[in-house]
């Protein structure tokens, strides 16, 4: 692509050698304004030309602030993203055999200097965030980051030998985030519960974290046990793992990744961030200037994907970390 | 797929792993005949372990009706449904596929997901007869007579467990000291695998924490040598707790053994779905259905009728005295001997725990107690 080498101010605008450059948008709107039959033409032009399928994604340094927390800011869409290629995962048991999966997703990278982003998009007709329920599943994305693009077992969550570095957004988590945590209220509305033994003097209905404020998580076992997903206190939609294959997924020491995701009109937006230097002893270290390998999965919770019934890349991908 | 051994199909089967038995193997036996679904099991579990927030309708024990009872909804319905039918030939072998066997392409067992409704009517089908009861339709020209029973149930822990196989992180195992099944509650990330895959529906989730629980076999108190609290607490005494042997390694002083391998009269419940699971159940004898019962309890159910019959009929005294043994004290009968008109029940070093009459001495009262110048209702 043409613009491979240019960079991205925070407000969106790209720069080629430094030189100011008109946005999509811009581009669009100066077509409109120069003329409706050829206007008409740059606008078709530009959305049937889309995202190209690819296998390497350039991660742009921008200059400024990170749009972490909004997968719609200026920065994002830009400068060439990419479409990944996914298949349902067939590699292991439980394999995706229901639904139909995602085929596409379009992924696109950014960095400062000291933390990466990645906003990844695809088509999901509807937004399933609802975690409480035995039932139902949420939908949720990943980016796998792995030291080396060409070693390809990397793609199926790392191998024995090497750890891969995981960022896992949940659309449950991103409720819990947005709206308060879904208690047993938010998925049963017409709960009616007694009293919860330890929480008796409490004057309205129990939630989660009065357990935390009384001390008695025994009541809630696996937070108890220190599971890190156990807890109703949420600071990010996006858990750092770190696998060492298939089944082996667990949550790093160190949770400071970031990231945020918005549904709209049957597509998700979700940007996924973390620090480029690792900041646990078996993560994935991103050096800008350099290449490491990356690899995308994707749930819908619409058809009961969860754990490994997913839809991944079908090819572990190159990152192209820019200076 | 390993080839297993499974006594109680008596064949070979296929299973996700290779046979590692434990060195013993926690079981009980619940006798149908005696349980009254009190629900007291049911609260004795509940206020323990599942009293929570998330955990509202999680019941690691449940006692419900048959034949229409069922929790969660249609449990056995479901998996039955989804497995071709099989049979029993001669020689005890199941003729048919287990749930592994069945298991579908990109999958390691046949399974399914219950709804959150599913859960949340613990009671329904209760103390519903086997056909409706009026004088217009109750005659003896039915296939049989009108019928139910309890079925008290918790985990199986299984020899071969569904939800242990399906956990893609082996956030599920099988303890080698006493084969007690255990959900790993710092390891589980809520895939609900294991759900999908125990067809006995004995895994659940809870809603707020997002991750999946299970029944824990009151393991700190085994580990003590004191009963699980849901066999403490049974009004009806209708639980024989210990451990289990495989057939060639039976020790007839064993209670368990005793009821499951020397006297038949303990079976699994449903062993055609292929687990080895490790409560059994002494059938009803009331029932006049011997297909149902075959189909819950394999092919040993007229012979267990006949055998706890006996007993009751004082024609085995041994069986009774077993019987007996159930719930006569909280700790754990390793071993039993009959000692005259006693049976006496020992721990596992050999030490007497129990010692109990095989028949209760009765006293016969005068009718009228001079004491208190008053007559009595009850005279024995």
């Amino acid at each position: 692509m043409s613009e491979a080498r240019s960079d991205v101010r925070p407000d969106g605008a790209v720069t080629e050698s430094g030189r100011p450059r008109p946005t999509r948008r811009r581009v669009i709107a100066g077509g409109v304004l120069a003329g409706a039959g050829i206007a008409g033409g740059t606008l078709l032009a530009t959305r049937d030309r889309g995202p190209a399928v690819g296998t390497t994604v350039r991660a742009r340094r921008v200059h400024g602030t990170l749009p972490v927390d909004d997968p719609t800011a200026g920065a994002w869409g830009q400068t060439g993203s990419v479409l990944v290629e996914l298949e349902r995962q067939a590699t292991t048991t439980p394999m995706k055999t229901r639904g139909k999966g995602v085929d596409h997703v379009e992924v696109e990278a950014l960095h400062d200097g000291t933390s990466i982003a990645f906003r990844l998009q695809w088509d999901d007709p509807e937004r399933d965030s609802d975690g409480a329920g035995v039932d139902v599943w949420r939908d949720a994305c990943a980016v796998l980051l792995a030291r080396s693009h060409a070693d390809e077992a990397q793609r199926l969550m790392g191998t024995a030998d090497e750890a891969a570095s995981i960022l896992h957004w949940k659309a449950d988590w991103q409720r819990d985030i947005d709206e308060g945590f879904q208690d047993v209220e938010a998925h049963f509305p017409n709960a009616a519960y007694g009293f919860y033994p330890p929480l008796v003097g409490v004057d309205r209905t129990a939630r989660a974290a009065d357990y935390t404020a009384a001390d008695a998580t025994e009541w809630l076992p696996a937070l108890a046990a220190g599971n890190p997903l156990a807890p109703a206190t949420r600071t990010s939609p996006v858990e750092k793992i770190r696998a060492h294959g298939y089944g082996t997924a667990a949550s790093l020491p160190t949770q400071n990744a970031r990231g945020k995701g918005e549904w709209d009109d049957g597509r998700w937006r979700v940007v996924l961030a973390r620090p480029l230097a690792r900041t646990d002893s078996d993560e994935v270290h991103i050096n800008p200037g350099a290449d490491a390998g990356f690899a995308v999965a994707v749930w819908r919770g619409d058809e009961d994907d969860g754990g490994s019934r997913k839809s991944l890349a079908k090819v572990l991908l190159r990152l192209e970390v820019a200076p | 797929m390993a080839e297993v051994f499974n006594w109680q199909i008596n064949r070979t089967m296929s299973y996700p792993y290779e046979e590692a038995r434990p060195k013993k193997q926690a079981a009980a036996v619940f006798d149908t005949n005696k349980c009254i679904a009190c629900q007291t099991c049911t609260l004795a579990c509940k206020t323990c372990w599942t009293s929570g927030k998330g955990q509202e309708y999680m019941l690691w024990n449940n006692v419900e009706t048959k034949p229409w009872g069922s929790y969660p909804l249609a449990w056995d319905v479901e998996i039955l449904s989804r497995i071709e039918p099989g049979s029993w030939d001669a020689q005890g072998t199941y003729r048919g596929r287990t749930i592994f066997e069945s298991a579908p392409a990109g999958s390691t067992a046949q399974g399914w997901m219950p709804s959150d409704l599913d859960y949340a009517y613990p009671n329904k089908g209760e103390d519903e007869t086997s056909a409706p009861i009026s004088p217009e339709t109750y005659t003896l020209e039915l296939p049989h007579d009108i019928w139910f029973f309890y079925l008290p149930r918790i985990c199986n822990h299984c020899t071969y467990p569904g939800c242990l196989q399906a956990c893609p992180r082996q956030s599920i195992y099988k303890r080698p000291e006493d084969g007690i099944v255990l959900l790993d509650q710092s390891m589980c990330r809520g895939y609900r695998a294991c759900m999908e895959a125990c067809p006995y529906k004995k895994v659940f989730y809870n809603h707020v924490t997002r991750v999946s629980e299970k029944c824990v076999m009151c393991y700190p108190a085994v580990e003590e040598g004191v009963l699980p609290r849901c066999m403490r607490n049974c009004i009806g005494k209708i639980r024989t707790f210990g451990f289990v042997s495989t057939p060639e390694n039976v020790r007839e002083d064993n209670p368990v053994d005793f009821l499951v391998h020397v006297r038949k009269a303990g079976l699994p419940l449903y062993p055609q779905l292929g687990l080895e699971p490790n409560i059994y159940y002494i059938p009803p004898v009331h029932v006049s259905s011997t297909p149902f019962l075959t189909m819950l309890f394999g092919p040993g159910v007229s012979h267990a009728v006949e055998a706890y019959q006996a007993a009751m009929a004082g024609d085995d005294p041994e069986l009774r005295a077993v019987l007996l043994l159930s719930l006569a004290t909280d700790l754990i009968v390793h071993s039993f001997e009959i000692r005259g008109d006693k049976v006496v029940g020992f721990d596992e070093n050999r030490d007497e725990i129990v010692r109990v009459p095989l028949r209760e001495p009765i006293m016969i009262r005068p009718e009228f107690d001079a004491a208190v110048s008053a007559y009595r209702k009850n005279v024995t």
